[in-house]
């Protein structure tokens, strides 16, 4: 990664550090921080970081802060700085960290209190500033700092000799913390947790001992499985679904999460539950079916090494997670599997809703099993697709959605935030979201329809959808009222195409589908027309309104 | 010996061959100011020793390292 550090204090020597694997821009002199946030520095905007550091020495920035009143001064001052800085580099992801500050180097009488109430007051500001400018990024210094123990963290003879607060197994520390969050900025976050539940959710067999003789309480050993579970509801809270692979009786489960008053987990929490006698590979790939997702996104966790070892061979996408053989330790390995592969910076009401829509995708497949015809059946869910232009409320998800979505997506248009705007302002295009309900919930925004207009001719740059709402002829609706739309705004021909990517095989036909006839291409990418002068009057299944 | 070396020349980013006890810091182009601190803590901190600050001004040679880990 390209990246630049700016920091209060000197951190040169993380430049060192971090230099072997990435592209470091050193700035001049440190403390300088303050110039590089009023004025655009050239050099650093030629270089075009994609990671801005900034480390701020809580110590040194409230040095002769003897009140809280002075302490606020100088921390909303930064605030302002900080902001200075997000505009001034809003194209790289700005990562601020928290602050600590030693008692023995603030104030008189009540330090303590008062070295407190500053980091605290400098949170506050972070959250405020995370939340207005969509490219800044917390750095948890200060638990960095409490973790390792202030002792130790910080170097009178480095500050000394050299300014540098820190101790060099520390610098060593922040840098490992800060390639955590480089690689956490880039990542693709996971969506599936696979579990098994012997040894791995609870101690013992269920077969053998019963929903009351297994290991979970709120104490001893019991604990360290019941914390366990606490971190996995974390998770699921956080939007990440849970799946179960286990070989056991389904009636065995079905008492231990029934029977077992110490379960934290309860049935409801989990978007699958395989309970049987056959391979987990197997079930795992009935699994990312059922919930129509790519292996890729599952991560695994057994405590049995023969499993992993069969889940390695047999199922390579999917990520395996190493069992502690210090069993104490697993609630911290369950903490670090959410921040290794589920964590993402900002959660939408999406993301926290997504085992609730899993499950209300369950009841549909019930009826749907039910149904006299597939189009009966369809038309029984009673579906609403709301159509409107994207807007400030939805940018966000707009944004999350076109860089998530793998399997329909017909172009595989990227764009971050920025790259959105230009496209809506210079590029003159329109972005269309569509959020779609049914008599069992709303899946929320889904869809996107993305377009610009060439004379009379509407040309669609990219067609979106989650697979939450695939199969569901939802596009079909959604395409019929845009064109009418377009048609009414007087345009007369439709341009679409189709750009073939590893996972996108599903949408290889949508054009044709969707009456669109192809005029050029090749396996890799199609190009697609459709005159609008005349559009077949067709039966909906659905109903869409249009929120202008 | 060997093992200090390879530490030193791992953390100056120099081939290993290149470097002796009698490396002094005009030899090594990435070795300055900062890197004598940075080599300073590096070592304090692998090999448990305690380098006092008057001292790092005299140390002008892989072997001014050196002295402090036999010691120790």
């Amino acid at each position: 990664m390209r990246l630049s550090i700016l920091s209060n204090v000197n951190l040169d020597m993380l430049s060192g550090l971090l230099k072997k694997e990435n592209e470091v821009f050193q700035t001049d002199g440190y403390g300088e921080w303050i110039t590089y946030a009023l004025k655009k520095d050239e050099r650093l905007a030629a270089f075009a970081p994609e990671c801005l550091f900034l480390l701020l020495d809580g110590n040194a920035l409230l040095e002769g802060c003897q009140d809280m009143g002075s302490v606020k001064t100088v921390l909303d001052r930064s605030e302002q700085y900080i902001e200075k800085l997000a505009e001034n580099y809003s194209a790289s992801y700005l990562v601020v960290s928290t602050i600590d500050v030693r008692p023995e180097h603030i104030g008189a009488g009540d330090a303590s209190d008062l070295a407190q109430a500053s980091g605290a007051y400098w949170d506050t500001l972070l959250t405020g500033l995370a939340e207005r400018q969509k490219n800044i990024h917390r750095f948890e210094l200060r638990r960095l700092i409490e973790d390792y123990g202030r002792k130790q963290f910080y170097s009178a003879k480095f500050w000394y000799m050299g300014s540098i607060p820190y101790d060099m197994k520390a610098l060593h520390l922040l840098a490992e913390e800060m390639r955590h969050v480089m690689a956490r900025l880039v990542r693709v976050p996971k969506k599936v947790l696979v579990l098994d539940l012997d040894n791995t959710l609870w101690g013992g067999v269920i077969g053998e001992d019963g929903p009351e003789g297994i290991v979970l309480d709120s104490a001893h050993e019991g604990a360290i499985y019941q914390d366990t579970q606490k971190q996995i509801k974390k998770m699921q809270q956080q939007g990440v679904l849970l799946a179960i692979a286990s070989k056991n009786n389904s009636e065995d489960v079905q008492s231990a999460f029934r029977e077992n008053p110490h379960m934290i987990l309860k049935e409801s929490d989990f978007s699958a539950i395989y309970a049987d006698w056959n391979p987990k590979p197997v079930n795992i790939g009935k699994i990312a079916e059922e919930l129509n997702l790519g292996l890729d996104s599952f991560v695994f966790v057994d405590d049995n090494e023969a499993e992993r070892e069969a889940m390695r061979i047999q199922q390579p996408e999917v990520t395996v997670v190493d069992f502690p053989t210090d069993l104490t330790t697993l609630p911290a390995v369950m903490a670090e599997v959410y921040e290794n592969y589920f964590f993402t910076w900002h959660l939408t009401d999406e993301d926290k809703a997504k085992t609730m829509q899993y499950q209300q995708e369950r009841e549909r497949r019930k009826e749907r099993e039910s149904a006299v015809s597939y189009e009966d059946y369809l038309r029984s869910l009673q579906t609403t697709i709301r159509l409107a232009p994207v807007n400030d409320n939805t940018r966000e998800r707009a944004v999350q959605l076109m860089n998530k979505t793998n399997q329909f997506n017909t172009c595989t248009l990227r764009m971050d935030e920025l790259a959105l705007e230009h496209y809506l302002g210079e590029e003159g295009g329109h972005l269309l979201m569509a959020e779609v309900s049914d008599k069992y919930g709303n899946s929320g925004w889904v869809s996107e329809f993305l377009y610009h207009q060439d004379g009379d001719t509407a040309v669609i740059d990219n067609f979106l959808m989650s697979c939450r709402v695939m199969g569901r002829k939802v596009e079909d609706a959604i395409l019929d009222a845009v064109l009418k739309k377009l048609q009414a705004d007087g345009i007369t021909r439709a341009t679409a195409a189709y750009k073939k990517t590893a996972k996108n095989k599903p949408v290889e036909a949508l054009w044709e589908h969707l009456g669109f006839a192809q005029v050029s291409g090749n396996e890799e990418q199609k190009q697609y027309e459709r005159k609008l002068t005349s559009l077949p009057e067709t039966e909906q299944i659905h109903t869409v309104v249009w929120d202008v | 010996m060997e093992e200090f070396l390879s530490f030193i020349a791992d953390i100056l980013e120099v081939d290993k061959n290149t470097l002796t006890l009698e490396t002094s810091q005009d030899d090594v182009e990435t070795w300055d100011s900062l890197m004598q601190l940075r080599l300073l803590g590096e070592i304090e901190a692998k090999y448990g020793v305690m380098i006092p600050m008057e001292r790092i001004s005299t140390i002008r040679k892989l072997n001014d390292f050196y002295q402090y880990i036999k010691e120790s």
